[in-house]
Formats: structure tokens, C-alpha cells, sequence
């Protein structure tokens, strides 16, 4: 076996040193009749080379695309070339939680710049190194928030908040009986405000706001703000799309006192869903409430700054049952990678990205909008993603994309059945124009319902 | 070892009008400005401006400032840090795996849940345990998964119970979750080897009585939805008591929550399905080899026995065989199930931590069931070996041997004022990452240190050789110590004032006077 | 070393009666010493009111965080908001200005409490 340094007379040599005749003289403290009697019924060992082969194999197994139309949480993006070659080095993808200050500066150092990247994004002063996605992020948010309100129970959740989110959300809230999830409900494709403010109460810690919404729309944050903190609760910002914040305002300006989400666009491709990156940044009145791991500035023996862990009161491994979330690993590598992103991007790259997102979606959507059977449902401002009505066939129109290795957007009614027929379409600056007309081609020719 | 020149924060590289990054031909028309103007994104105060090769320097040069597990052993007991094959690293990357997207139909991924299929049958063959889900982003939200599968199962019965059992060796992780899945935590003593302790234990110096588990089980009885219990827990030694501890729960119907965090000590030797485990969860960053990535990103799949799978996770990924005709060989088709109305939900936004079961599962096929036994039993040797020779230099927590970590204390150099910190910082300066400082909690002082079985004698020697010197220097120039690291890029840092004043972001010299 | 005129707990609060029907409230110089250096303390709201031995805060250290029980019943009328920016008070003098919160005593004194003499034989046995 390649990677066990075994050999018969290193084995031997070890054993007699402990003074023992064998490893099975070692495991007396299992008592037998709790002992495994056989070998585990798997495959033996395999070569670098089979194994390569039977995964490539399996990696073959999934249908290629030339576009992919589909964003939903998880968006494709081009990735700079820099990020694979960095995060290869060893002493980034192998090194464990920066525990030892002294000998982890490398990941103490990225990590503090990476908050600092975090909170200008979204306008907010304090985040931690990560959460472990968009979904379980609005946990932490939402439980968060329960703690900083004080004898407040109930969050207010926006229908238009991505519906694995509130999927995640309903299953973090069920075991506490004393909280409430309620859902705020929709009006022409953004949070119904009137709905709001009857379901805003004394009791209300957090509202929960997508930013841009799932279906692709530009919520406005400062407009929900006002009754939300009149009523004495927190907005909570839900980003799933973070090269949204190149395009609007940073949610801490605009009223927002928290902001969580997915970060997976920054430097990223989809992978199946994971590993993502989920962000939460707060006001710094709020930090000693915060989950997870936090790195701050310290000074050495002599006077050099460096980086170590800090407020680690907070954290399970100290408060036990009383820590602000039981959160160990987090996505350390994938800050890394949005970090590399952010720091290749700058501000006028991050800009121009989300301009050219803006300009493709804005031209599907125009492309789209001259097909017959597509029509406009909410008329909202959009960053990069949008619904149109269907009035055709969806299983014709996906089987349709999927011969030309297009993969369409997303059956919306799946999630919201008063959006049957509709499409949630995504485009990036990963779709060229070619793309786009080829889709529309291959639109205009699917056969209209009987 | 070290670099020893020093990187600034990026922020004070940045100069305006540098790119690191060049945008494609905007090839439609520009876009409309749609945006409400207070929601237009105004002003970025950190986001530098600096070229491609900037960033690779920058980034390159504080990598030289981490310890990898490619630089030597890296023995933080119970965090598992074992080789990563760079066979692991390419598989998850192929564009088969990377491009595929979490909301595409079934049909067009079927790879993937080729793989989580495959994985997860691997995982029931190692555990004995016949559910899994792969949804956990980690240990601790494994964990979480688990304890809300027992809630579920009490939930199916009728019962509202509010107590977890949870012994005082455990991870801070173990209790942290109770508390999250809405559960009073009970702390069960263990005795000096870190087992669960069945009789009442006395402190000897307060003379505080803390109640043993049948003391625990006679008085909070139907109360008690189940106990979490590391093993072997993190004093490395096997629960020898386990079947009698499951047994016992089992009585009064509460379940067993298995930490697998040193399921790396069991597998191909024993299956916590066989001794009464109803439920865990696994680290595939510790045990299944998969890089630590400075803090993650790691996955903890949960195993449960046959009562807890209504309760699962959704989606669960179902196999589907198709014969075309007789004597045909069987074809298998893949789909995720959502209809599964016990289910407690999703835990995860999508799949989980998909990238991450790619590598373990190549680790599964690498190493075979031969090769996993081979690394078991490895570990072990590779801990026991470190034992005897760093016995009598340093005190033992326990006499007998443990299984893949050793745990010692600093009592004999605590004589001379030299404490479990200054050894673990003068390691470093002996260019070793020190191990697992002050855990578990119960033993004061705790050093314990897990070597993987990826270090062959020379790495093991080379490692007690150093141990040995500081133990020497320990009694020989105990001042020193208190100084180390002195060889690092930096010397020991202030915890305390970074606590009472936290900078936790850089901020532009004007912003902060402001 | 613990002084005579204020009264304590087992779990190493003092309670130390001004006369007026109002009492301060910390931790002892023993406490703060297991802990090492303080980097912040969590008090409750002025106006709260709590039951002799109710959690009413935490006190924090880089490495561990300590639970804080009231000594006697009572209601909080000021918080020493000096330790916001200086924990290190609690270290430097415990029983002076690292004072944690001002009581008004609801009736006479918790009678469980113990001495200046009782409580160091404690300290003394727990520290042997």
C-alpha cells in the first residue's frame, strides 16, 4: 500500500520495541466479543492508476454542458488560473485549524484579511472565518439574532429567500419549541410589505430578506429596514449570489444588521453543491454573539503585530453547551479561495464583473422575451438572475436544451406553485453571445403544447 | 525553515489602477442601470488593486509561514492529520465532478450519485450500520444530525425527552450540539482513563459527589434520550464497557450517539453497529485522509442503525437495477428520494460537502479493505511506539497501551516551572508543529499526541528524538523554555490584549483615526 | 487578604453591604487568579432582578469563561461600566474597582453565606 510506510522488518522492528508480538496484541483493550472476526466485505487495495480510471469513469457518468442557464445558489464563474496553483501548495490545503499562533501565521494572516474583505463587501464590521454555506448561515443568522434580542422568539423568514434556505432553516428550528419560523409572504416577486408589517410584532428578533431575492429580484433593503426596526428587530441580509455586492449597495448601508449567505461564487465552480462558503457579518456590537472562529491582531514579545484566535470564550471547545454555535471545521479552504478571488479582482474588477453579469442576464432576458411563449411575471430590477413566464412545455423545452448540451433554467413551479410555468434563467460572463442565441435557436424550435 | 522576511497585509500593497484581473470582451450591449440609485454598490474601502503577480507572491510567501503535514509529522492528537494523496486532490478536481451543477436533474448527474451511492456503501460495510447520509459539512454538524435523528425517533414514539448524556472527556463539540438540538446536557464523570465512570465519582478535594451513569440512569431514566460517547475517547482507550453502556441505555429506550472522531482506531477491527451504536457520525478530514485545508472544509456523514433511517436526511440517494433481458447484466440507474415524510429535513443547502466525499471515496478504493485494516493497525503501532520511547521523559496519563494516541502530562517538568505550553512552543522552534495541547480536559496539562500511520520509523524517531531533547532542556535550562518559540517568524503572541481590544479587520489609517 | 466587612460563596463571589440596603457584588481575588487574565465581563441590565445563587453573568478569560452567581437576592441598580474597557481591573484589584454590579439587597442577607475566616479555609483547602 502506497501510502503506509510498512515494511517487514521496519514492522518488526517497531513492535519489538514496544515488546509486543504483533498489532492484534495491541488491541486487548477491545474486548472480543465486540472484535470484527473477518475482513470488511470491500474491495481490496487498488493502484494510483486503477483507481484514476474507475474515478474518471464515474466523473464521465455526469452529462457535460456547453452552457449552463441555471443559478439557483449555485453559479458558474470563471476561476482564475492563480487559485488552483495556490491553494496546491501544501501549507495551505494540508495545515490544520491555526491553533499555534506562532507556526499558522500563513492562515492566521489570509484569514484576517479575508474578514476584512468580507465586511467591506457587505458594509458590516466584524465577520468569522466562515460558515459552512448559504443554508446553514440563516441558522446561525436567525439563532444569532434570537440572542442578541433578547425574550425575542419569532423570526420572520421572506418567501423570497432561497427555499433549501427555509428548507434548512425548518429543520435547525424544530427541536425549539420555544422559537417560530414564519414566513413572510410574496408580492409581485419581492417581500409583501403589508405582510410584513401585520406579522411584525414585540416578539419578532430578525426578518430574513433575500438580497437579491431567489428569484433573481433587487429587494430594497432600506425600504424593509424602516418598520423592521421600528418594531425593535434585526434585518438580516441573505446573499446567495456574492458578485451582487459589485452591483448593489452593500446591505450594511442600506439597513441591514446582519448579512449571511453563500460565497461560493468567489473563485468557485458548482460542484455538485459543496464545498461552498457560508458568510456572516455583523455590527460590532453584536461580535460576542457571533459564531464560529474569529481571527484578530496581536503583538508579539516584541512588539511585531501578528494574527491568533480570539474571542474564543464564544466557542464549544471552551462554553461547552453554552457556545454560541457547536461550529469546529468551517470551509478554511474556500475562504482561502475567495480570498485569492477578492485580492486578483479588486474593486474595479469585482465591478466589472457584476457589470457584465447585469449585461448578460439583461440580454437573455431581452432574447428570451422575443420568443412567444415567454412573457415577463414580476417586472423587478434583477441582477443576474430573472423569471420569465413558460407558456410552452418545460419537459419539451429541457429535453430540447439538453440534446444541444444546454442546460435550461430552473422549473420554478417545483418550488412555487404559484410560479407553475415559470423559469428562473441565470447568465453570467461565462455566457457568450453565441450561447445565448444558440438557446433562443433551440427555443424557437421546441413544438408548442398541444 | 521559516521565511524570514515579513509580508505585509495586502491592504498595504495595494496601488490604484494595478489589476490582477482581466475582464472578457463585453460581447452584448452594455447593461441598463436598473438599480433603485441608493441601492447602486457605492465605495469599497478595502478591496486592493494589485496584479496577478502580487497576489501569487503574497500568497506564496505567507504559506511559508504554516506548517503542512508534507513538512512532517503534524501529531495533533485527535485531528487525525495523516498524508493526503495528491491522487485525492486531482480526482476532485476533473471538470466531470467540478462543473456539475446541484440543481440539475438526476439523469444529467448520475456520476454523482454513482459516488454518493458507492461512498455511502463503504461507510455501512466499515460502521455496520446500515443508513447514511453524506449531507454533514462536518464533525460537529454530524453531530447535530444524529442528535435530531434521535429527537425524531422520540418523538415518532410519543416521548418528549429533554436529556442527553455526555461524559466530561468529550468534545466541547458534543455538548454545544445537545444544546443546539434543544437538549439539557447531563455530564456523566469518567474515571482516570477517560471511560465512563458507572459508579458515583468523588472529588478528592472539593468532596463534590458527581453522579455515575446507573445513578444517572435510575434518576433521570425517561428523561434521557440518549448519550453521547467518544470511542475510543479522546484518552485514546477503548470503551471496553460499551455493549453493557448501550445495553443499559437501550433498557430504558434512550440511544446511542457514537463520536467517530478516532474511528480511525476501529476500522477493519471493530463496528460500532456491533456494539450497540444506534447512530455517529465520521470525519472523512480525519479518518478518510481528506485534507484539513487550514480549518476545513471537512464532512461528517452520519451512520444509523435501521430504526433511525425514516428519519434521515433528505434527499436520500436510491439505486435503481434494470435488467434489459435474461441473463443480461444488471444496469444501475441512480435518483435522489424526497419523499420521505419522517425525514427531519436538509441539513445542508444541497448535497453536502460534495468535493470532499469525492477524495474519501478515492481513499476507500486506494486502500481497499485491506489497505484500511493495514492503516488501523499502523496507527496504532506508530501511537504505542511513541509511548514506550516517550515514557519516563514524560508522564503517561495511563499505563496501558492506548490505541492510535498517547496522552501525556507535564508532571515531571512542571517541578522545574516548565508547563505543557513552553514544550509545545519549543517545538516548534525544533521545527515541529506541537500536539494537541490541554484535551481532554480531565487529565491537567494534557499533551497528546496522535501520530497517523503515515509515519514510518525514521519520521517517529526523528520526532522522540526531539521530544527527548526537550524534555533534557526542560530540566537543564527550564528558563529557556518560557522564551520559546524563539526561532519562528514570531515570538509568543499577547492573547490577552488581543481579547480585551479585538482588531478584527483592517481599516483604512483615515477610517480608524476618524 | 479577604476582607472581613464583605461576605461569601463557595463558588468564590463576594457580597459586600454598603449600609444602605444596597450591596457590591464580584468576584473574589482567588477567582480571578484560577482564571488569568480577564477580557471581558457580561452583566445583566440595571432594574433586573435575580435570586440568590441565579446566574446573572459571565466572567471570560482567553481560555475559559466562568458562570457568576448572585450571593444574596436582590436587584441591580449599577453596573461597573468601567470594565468594559478595563478587565483588567477584575485582575488588578477584585475587591476594589473590579467590583461587577451594585445590588439594592432584597431583605436581610442570604444567611448561607460564608466569612472573611470561613472562606479562606475553603480557598485554602481547595488550593492544598
Amino acid at each position: 500500500m502506497r501510502y503506509l510506510p510498512s515494511s517487514p522488518i521496519e514492522d518488526r522492528a517497531l513492535l519489538d520495541a514496544i515488546g509486543v508480538a504483533d498489532a492484534e496484541a495491541l488491541l486487548t483493550g477491545i474486548p472480543e466479543p465486540l472484535r470484527l472476526r473477518r475482513e470488511l466485505d470491500l474491495p481490496t487495495q487498488s493502484s494510483e492508476q486503477e483507481v484514476a480510471g474507475q474515478m474518471q469513469a464515474m466523473a464521465n457518468r455526469n452529462t457535460r454542458f456547453c452552457a449552463q442557464f441555471l443559478g439557483a445558489g449555485a453559479y458558474d464563474h470563471f476561476v482564475p488560473s492563480a487559485i488552483d496553483a495556490l491553494i496546491s501548495r501544501q501549507e495551505w490545503f494540508t495545515a490544520y485549524t491555526p491553533y499555534q499562533p506562532e507556526i499558522s501565521q500563513g492562515t492566521l494572516q489570509h484569514l484576517f484579511e479575508y474578514q476584512t474583505l468580507i465586511c467591506d463587501l457587505t458594509g458590516l464590521e466584524v465577520t468569522n472565518a466562515s460558515l459552512y454555506d448559504g443554508g446553514t448561515s440563516c441558522v446561525e443568522a436567525a439563532l444569532m439574532a434570537v440572542r442578541v434580542a433578547k425574550k425575542r422568539h419569532t423570526v420572520l423568514v421572506s418567501r423570497g429567500l432561497h427555499p433549501l434556505y427555509r428548507d434548512v432553516l425548518a429543520t435547525n428550528f424544530a427541536p425549539h419549541a420555544e422559537l417560530n419560523l414564519v414566513e413572510v409572504g410574496l408580492k409581485d416577486g419581492v417581500t409583501d410589505l403589508a405582510d410584513l408589517q401585520a406579522k411584525l410584532s414585540s416578539d419578532v428578533a430578525a426578518v430574513l430578506v433575500g438580497y437579491p431575492n431567489f428569484l433573481g429580484a433587487v429587494e430594497d433593503l432600506a425600504a424593509l429596514a424602516g418598520p423592521i426596526h421600528a418594531a425593535g428587530a434585526l434585518l438580516v441580509s441573505v446573499t446567495q449570489e456574492a458578485f451582487a455586492f459589485g452591483w448593489l449597495e452593500a446591505p450594511g448601508r442600506v439597513g441591514a444588521d446582519m448579512a449571511c449567505g453563500e460565497a461560493m461564487s468567489l473563485g468557485n465552480k458548482p460542484t455538485y453543491g459543496g464545498p461552498f462558503l457560508g458568510f456572516l457579518a455583523v455590527k460590532d456590537a453584536h461580535k460576542r454573539e457571533l459564531p464560529g472562529r474569529l481571527v484578530g491582531q496581536a503583538k508579539d514579545l516584541q512588539d511585531r503585530t501578528g494574527y491568533v484566535l480570539t474571542l474564543t470564550a464564544r466557542e464549544q471547545h471552551i462554553r461547552r453547551d453554552k457556545a454560541t454555535s457547536n461550529i469546529c471545521s468551517n470551509q478554511g479552504l474556500v475562504t482561502l479561495r475567495a480570498n485569492i478571488f477578492m485580492q486578483l479582482a479588486g474593486p474595479e474588477g469585482l465591478r466589472g464583473l457584476a457589470k457584465q453579469n447585469a449585461a448578460k442576464a439583461q440580454y437573455l432576458r431581452q432574447r428570451l422575451l422575443g420568443l412567444p411563449d415567454m412573457a415577463v411575471v414580476d417586472d423587478q430590477p434583477f441582477f443576474n438572475e430573472f423569471v420569465l413566464r413558460y407558456t410552452g412545455d418545460y419537459a419539451a423545452l429541457e429535453e430540447a436544451c439538453l440534446q444541444e448540451s444546454l442546460l435550461p433554467g430552473l422549473d420554478l413551479g417545483r418550488y412555487y406553485p404559484e410560479y407553475q410555468g415559470c423559469i428562473l434563467w441565470c447568465a453570467t460572463e461565462l455566457h457568450t453571445r453565441q450561447m445565448i442565441e444558440s438557446l433562443v435557436e433551440i427555443l424557437a424550435r421546441v413544438p408548442a403544447t398541444v | 525553515m521559516f521565511l524570514r522576511q515579513r509580508e505585509p497585509l495586502i491592504f498595504e500593497r495595494s496601488v490604484p489602477g494595478k489589476r490582477g484581473m482581466d475582464l472578457p470582451r463585453l460581447d452584448v450591449p452594455e447593461a441598463q442601470d436598473t438599480r433603485p440609485a441608493h441601492l447602486r454598490r457605492s465605495s469599497f474601502d478595502a478591496l486592493p488593486e494589485l496584479s496577478e503577480v502580487d497576489v501569487i507572491r503574497h500568497f506564496t510567501r505567507l504559506s511559508k509561514w504554516n506548517y503542512g503535514v508534507d513538512d512532517g509529522i503534524y501529531p495533533l492528537g485527535s485531528c487525525t492529520m495523516k498524508h493526503n494523496p495528491r491522487l485525492n486532490e486531482k480526482v476532485a478536481g476533473l471538470a466531470g465532478f467540478t462543473d456539475s451543477h446541484p440543481m440539475a436533474p438526476d439523469a444529467l448527474v448520475q456520476g454523482n450519485l454513482e459516488l454518493v451511492y458507492t461512498l455511502q456503501s463503504w461507510l455501512q460495510e466499515i460502521t455496520g450500520l446500515p443508513g447514511v447520509t453524506l449531507q454533514p459539512s462536518a464533525g460537529a454538524a454530524g453531530e447535530l444530525t444524529g442528535v435530531m435523528l434521535i429527537r425524531a425517533y422520540h418523538l415518532s414514539r410519543g416521548a418528549q425527552r429533554r436529556v442527553i448524556l455526555i461524559p466530561d472527556s468529550g468534545h466541547g463539540t458534543n455538548p454545544a450540539t445537545a444544546a443546539m438540538a434543544g437538549y439539557d446536557v447531563v455530564e456523566m464523570p469518567s474515571q482516570p482513563d477517560g471511560t465512563i465512570s458507572f459508579a458515583d465519582v468523588t472529588d478528592p478535594s472539593s468532596g463534590k459527589v458527581r453522579k455515575g451513569l446507573l445513578s444517572l440512569v435510575a434518576e433521570l431514566g425517561p428523561e434521557i434520550a440518549g448519550a453521547m460517547i467518544t470511542n475510543p475517547n479522546t484518552v485514546g482507550v477503548f470503551e471496553y464497557r460499551f455493549k453493557e453502556i448501550s445495553d443499559l441505555l437501550h433498557s430504558i429506550d434512550a440511544l446511542v450517539y457514537m463520536d467517530g472522531a478516532n474511528m480511525n482506531a476501529l476500522i477493519g477491527v471493530a463496528r460500532p453497529g456491533d456494539f450497540g451504536v444506534d447512530v455517529m457520525h465520521l470525519n472523512l478530514h480525519k479518518t478518510f485522509s481528506t485534507p484539513h485545508g487550514g480549518g476545513g472544509p471537512g464532512a461528517g456523514p452520519v451512520c444509523c442503525a435501521e430504526k433511525l433511517r425514516p428519519f434521515l436526511p433528505v434527499p436520500v440517494v436510491v439505486r435503481d437495477t434494470v435488467k434489459a433481458g435474461e441473463g443480461a447484466e444488471p444496469t444501475h440507474t441512480y435518483h435522489w428520494d424526497w419523499d420521505r415524510p419522517q425525514s427531519i429535513g436538509k441539513v445542508h443547502t444541497f448535497y453536502g460537502n460534495f468535493g470532499i466525499l469525492v477524495r474519501a471515496l478515492t481513499y476507500c478504493l486506494s486502500h481497499g479493505s485491506d489497505g484500511l485494516k493495514a492503516a488501523t493497525l499502523r496507527a496504532i503501532v506508530n501511537a504505542n511506539y511513541i509511548r514506550v520511547r516517550l515514557q519516563g521523559a514524560y508522564a503517561l496519563h495511563i499505563d496501558s497501551p492506548s490505541l492510535h494516541e498517547v496522552v501525556f502530562s507535564d508532571t515531571l517538568q512542571a517541578k522545574r516551572e516548565v508547563h505543557t505550553l513552553d514544550i509545545a512552543k519549543r517545538l516548534i522552534d525544533h521545527g515541529y508543529h506541537p500536539p494537541t495541547i490541554y484535551f481532554p480536559l480531565i487529565v491537567p496539562g494534557a499533551m497528546m499526541i496522535e501520530p497517523t500511520e503515515s509515519e514510518d520509523k525514521y519520521e517517529l524517531d526523528a520526532f522522540c528524538d526531539t521530544m527527548l531533547t526537550i524534555a533534557r532542556e526542560a530540566e537543564e535550562i527550564p528558563e529557556a523554555l518560557h522564551h520559546a518559540p524563539i526561532l519562528a517568524p514570531l515570538r509568543r503572541l499577547d492573547e490577552t490584549t488581543a481579547a480585551r481590544k479585538p482588531v478584527l479587520r483592517w481599516q483604512k489609517p483615515a477610517a480608524v483615526q476618524a | 487578604m479577604y476582607p472581613a466587612d464583605a461576605k461569601y460563596t463557595k463558588n468564590h463571589e463576594f457580597i459586600r453591604p454598603l449600609g444602605d440596603g444596597t450591596a457590591l457584588v464580584g468576584i473574589t481575588t482567588y477567582a480571578q487568579e484560577a482564571m488569568g487574565d480577564v477580557v471581558f465581563v457580561d452583566l445583566p441590565e440595571v432594574g433586573e432582578s435575580f435570586e440568590a445563587g441565579a446566574e446573572f453573568g459571565t466572567v471570560e478569560s482567553v481560555k475559559t469563561v466562568a458562570e457568576i452567581f448572585l450571593p444574596s437576592s436582590g436587584e441591580v441598580v449599577e453596573l461597573n461600566t468601567e470594565l468594559e474597557s478595563h478587565p483588567e481591573f477584575i485582575n488588578e484589584d477584585a475587591f476594589g474597582k473590579g467590583w461587577l454590579i451594585k445590588i439594592r439587597l432584597a431583605g436581610d442577607l442570604n444567611p448561607e453565606l460564608l466569612d472573611a475566616t470561613a472562606y479562606a479555609q475553603l480557598v485554602a483547602e481547595e488550593s492544598h
